[in-house]
């Protein structure tokens, strides 16, 4: 308690918030992809340029195709309008002019209204010296810690289980200029890891380097040390932050940049050697190549004696003992390329992503797992390419893999009418074709054993109501981990969002998904469809120039009429205050959830440090409340802190495992500190 | 059952009536003022001092008569109310006392608390019990013709508990109230209290004449649908409601209401 008052005091003394606030399109985006992964969200380059563009607007007049799908804001219709509109009436006089872009409607204006700038044309030479000389180093310090020891920091008869202190550590030194040239260093150390001992003796238990260069001549990319790598449409390859389903129901395509630079915290989903994009008029090419040690489950075989694998381990924690036996147990040779060739509306590439592991990979002797990866090599290759004409954009790729099984994903948007926009996506991928790190616009995590279909509806009937809508029908032809029977599934949603002003932000949804399960967790052959629905509204209205009040109710029903039925429920308020030509602004919240079990369990966007937020899964029953605050100590100096407090009803302890907690509280605190240099 | 529960279940049997669980605090007008004992934002509609006094015959049994008194005196930005509540008979019964207070807060914002005595009475081998709970409401005005509101009952946790079980479960209500123009009203909201199941309420007034109100509403929560018409004079309305809830019947509910300056009119 005295470490809470002690640090809510230093917050009232010190701070600061420089809030980075993304649009709300995206923060459904991020809890839908929470609501559907386990996984850790902890790429943050996708927040990094956000705040990037933000600081070093993206120039209207000189940015190309590639710059706009890097904002990750707008769809290939939207793009190719706006060259296609450039090209036509010449140089932007005034961001105002945007609203006579075809398909450019109000709502997605405001979206990247604060990432814009209008500005005349830079030559490059100037921008070449510009690089070396006017970019910026920023050196970043993040420290959280639940105040609350779990049961792996308490000793018991064999000692402590985690070898470290509870706190998490982050700290990135970064150089840049604009998007043009960038390189850093950071270090990680998570909760239970040691840090300046042990197996940890140089600092942190994670370092990272990048170097990263943008349009320099021939060459598009060259990237140094960490990079990720995204290719086509993700059947093959796709590292960086990709969404899924969302009520952005246009956003169905897959679009980045092949290389992209990395130095987030996560400690898995990146590559470490060189990569190279070179360009030459309507042609580009790609090569990139890599090693890493890898986290895996290592076995031995017993009558051979020879070491397998038969799991990557991407948590990235090295707490306990079995977590260091996996710590580096793997040896990955990683390498391809990209022939593209791009001219007017029309793009085509072919891909490559061959991997070469240290030791063979094994499937489990589970019968979904018949066709799971095997050996020490693996290959995949690709043709993806997308072609627009007037309103419609059409995008495809094919994909197999060394065993030559096939994968197809296919797509259009169109635009209908200025007010209707429609996108639609069929995939077939047959349940013998597989993938390393493949990331597509599919249901499950990884592209395999997948048919369906996706259908998007964006109608806009005024300019303040936007109704969007999507409906996925899915099958699996071959069987699932839990689902012993090739089974089926279907996601329907339905949101009507009513912006009245620029103040004011209303939505309502109602979804609806279902999937077939096995009835029970034991070796039945039988499958069951089970349903859930959420039904949300959404209120959020700016009362002046500096306090904003947020709220939201929503209502999950899992299983309604089964055996397992169970129900959900979340209400929030959020109150923002954030002074205009103030140093500090202050958001915070209060909410009650309440679930009948983890199958109900209920996801709500929370604003966090800057390249940061948080996405909790809730269940039980209890209340949370979180107070976020910064201050920008000067124009160079910005800090955070960040307070979260989950109190739940009925419990006596949290967690399971070396996780639990005892008592009924969990307490963090997030603190964050930036220098510009 | 342990007796925590089962006050708590006849909590519940007197918790809601028909006429108090309607959407006021959504309208600009002052609907009822009988539905601040659930909504204290509905005081912020008052533009006068108003009288209200309600009685309704649940199911049409004589065990569950339920009466009601309503006032609301405005002052500018502030607004001071009193409820009173006494549902039963004199083998069983519940009263609820409350006093409220509700402020404006420029255009767009209204703000209203709720302090309530609460009594639950049972037959003399049970005793009587209190409780003593509290009513948080914010509303805001989203456009002129749309307003939202929400309250959060028993926000810091119940004063008294019986078993360890609270008699008055939190709950939270979040609405949404359109009002295109004088003549007509349609509030929907959301209503959820701790360990029970969420209930979604529509309320609709039409005034299809300048003297006539007519009143339409349905509960998710219990499935039952009200009907009524109020009719204004002067100072005065007179209104009858009636529910229908498909197993237990009708609940006939009669209203009066006194209003200080003349009913503003369509």
């Amino acid at each position: 308690m005295k470490k809470i008052i002690f640090l809510v005091s230093l917050l009232w003394i010190i701070y600061s918030l420089n809030a980075q606030e993304i649009p709300v399109t995206m923060q459904q985006q991020l809890e839908d992809q929470a609501e559907q992964s386990s996984d850790k969200l902890d790429d943050d380059a996708w927040l990094q340029q956000m705040e990037e563009f933000s600081r070093h607007k993206l120039n209207i007049n000189q940015a190309n195709a590639g710059d706009l799908r890097r904002l990750g804001l707008l769809n290939e219709i939207q793009i190719q309008s706006f060259i296609a509109y450039r090209k036509l009436m010449g140089e932007f006089v005034s961001l105002y002019e945007l609203q006579a872009i075809p398909g450019w409607e109000q709502g997605l204006i405001l979206k990247i209204f604060p990432f814009v700038s209008v500005s005349s044309v830079i030559s490059n030479k100037e921008q070449l010296f510009s690089r070396l000389k006017k970019g910026n180093y920023a050196l970043l310090f993040r420290s959280s810690m639940d105040f609350k020891k779990s049961a792996g920091y308490i000793a018991d008869s064999i000692g402590k289980k985690y070898s470290g202190s509870p706190q998490h550590l982050f700290f990135r030194l970064r150089y840049q200029y604009k998007d043009l040239l960038q390189w850093g260093i950071s270090g990680e150390k998570d909760a239970g890891e040691p840090f300046l001992k042990g197996k940890q003796r140089f600092g942190f238990d994670h370092y990272s380097f990048h170097f990263f260069l943008r349009k320099m001549g021939v060459i598009r990319a060259l990237a140094l040390g960490d990079f990720t790598v995204n290719l086509g449409q993700g059947l093959i390859q796709w590292q960086s932050m990709a969404f899924k389903r969302s009520a952005d129901v246009m956003n169905c395509k897959r679009q980045s940049d092949i290389i992209r630079p990395y130095s987030s915290s996560g400690e898995f989903y990146f590559n470490r050697g060189v990569a190279i994009t070179l360009a030459r008029k309507k042609w580009s090419m790609t090569g990139f190549a890599s090693f890493r040690q890898l986290d895996a489950n290592r076995y031995e075989d017993t009558v051979t004696g020879e070491f397998y694998v038969r799991s990557f381990q991407s948590s990235g924690y090295h707490r306990t003992t079995a977590e260091n036996e996996d710590r580096k147990s793997l040896g990955q040779l990683f390498y391809g390329g990209n022939v593209s060739y791009e001219n007017r509306g029309f793009r085509a590439g072919i891909n490559l992503a061959a991997y070469s592991f240290s030791l063979p990979f094994r499937k489990l002797d589970e019968v979904y797992d018949q066709y799971a990866i095997e050996g020490k090599n693996w290959f995949n290759y690709s043709a993806d390419l997308g072609y627009t004409w007037k309103n419609l954009h059409c995008f495809a790729e094919l994909a197999m893999d060394s065993r030559l099984n096939k994968a197809l994903l296919s797509g259009l948007l169109l635009s209908l009418d200025r007010r209707v926009d429609l996108s639609i996506l069929w995939r077939n991928i047959s349940p013998y074709y597989q993938t390393v790190n493949g990331n597509a616009f599919t249901e499950s995590s990884l592209p395999s054993n997948e048919k369906g279909i996706y259908l998007g509806l964006s109608i806009r009937p005024r300019t303040d109501i936007r109704i969007d809508a999507y409906a996925d029908i899915f099958k699996y032809p071959w069987l699932r981990y839990r689902v012993n029977a090739p089974s089926s599934g279907r996601d329907l949603l339905v949101q009507v969002s009513y912006n009245p002003d620029k103040q004011t932000e209303i939505y309502g949804r109602i979804r609806f998904r279902e999937k077939e399960m096995n009835l029970n967790d034991g070796n039945s052959y039988s499958i069951l469809s089970i349903p859930r629905q959420n039904f949300r509204l959404h209120i959020s209205r700016k009362i002046n120039e500096a306090f904003t009040l947020r709220q939201r109710m929503e209502f999950i029903q899992y299983d309604n009429k089964g055996v397992n039925a169970q129900q959900g429920f979340l209400f929030f308020i959020d109150l923002l205050y954030r002074p205009p030509l103030k140093p500090f602004n202050i958001s915070c919240r209060w909410q009650y959830f309440e679930t009948g079990g983890y199958d109900a369990a209920v996801y709500a966007y929370e604003n966090d440090v800057l390249y940061s937020f948080s996405i909790p899964g809730l269940s039980g029953r209890g209340k949370r409340y979180y107070l976020l605050s910064g201050y920008d100590i000067d124009r160079k100096t910005s800090c955070w802190f960040r307070l979260a407090a989950t109190i739940y009803s009925g419990l006596d302890h949290i967690g399971i495992g070396d996780d639990r907690i005892n008592g009924n509280k969990r307490i963090d605190y997030h603190i964050q500190i930036r220098r510009i240099l | 059952m342990c007796a925590g529960g089962f006050l708590f279940l006849l909590m519940s049997a007197f918790a809601q009536t028909t006429f108090t669980l309607n959407s006021g605090s959504l309208s600009q007008r002052p609907l009822s003022v009988i539905s601040l004992a659930e909504q204290p934002l509905s005081l912020l509609s008052s533009s006068a001092f108003t009288l209200g006094i309600a009685g309704e015959k649940r199911f049409m049994l004589s065990g569950y008569g339920q009466y009601s008194l309503g006032l609301a005196v405005p002052e500018r930005k502030n607004c001071f109310g009193l409820s009173f509540f006494y549902g039963g008979s004199s083998l069983l019964h519940k009263t609820n006392l409350s006093l409220n207070y509700a402020r404006r807060l420029g255009d767009k914002l209204g703000l209203a608390i709720q302090f309530n005595y609460s009594t639950l009475a049972l037959a003399e081998t049970y005793g009587k019990i209190s409780s003593i709970y509290s009513r948080l409401g914010l509303s805001i005005q989203l456009t002129p013709q749309l307003k939202t509101a929400f309250h959060i009952t028993d926000p810091f946790g119940n004063s008294s508990k019986k078993n360890g079980e609270p008699i008055q479960s939190p709950a939270y209500s979040v609405g949404l109230g359109y009002e295109p123009s004088e003549k007509f009203y349609a509030g929907v909201f959301f209503q959820k209290q701790e360990l029970s199941d969420p209930q979604f309420i529509v309320d609709l007034v039409y005034n299809p004449i300048s003297y006539l109100r007519i009143h339409g509403g349905i509960n998710t929560g219990n499935g039952a649908s009200w009907i009524g018409i109020s009719w204004m004079r002067k100072h005065f309305q007179f209104g009858l409601i009636v529910s229908i809830h498909q197993q237990l019947g009708l609940s006939p509910l009669s209203l009066v209401q006194f209003q200080q300056t003349k009913n503003q009119l369509p």
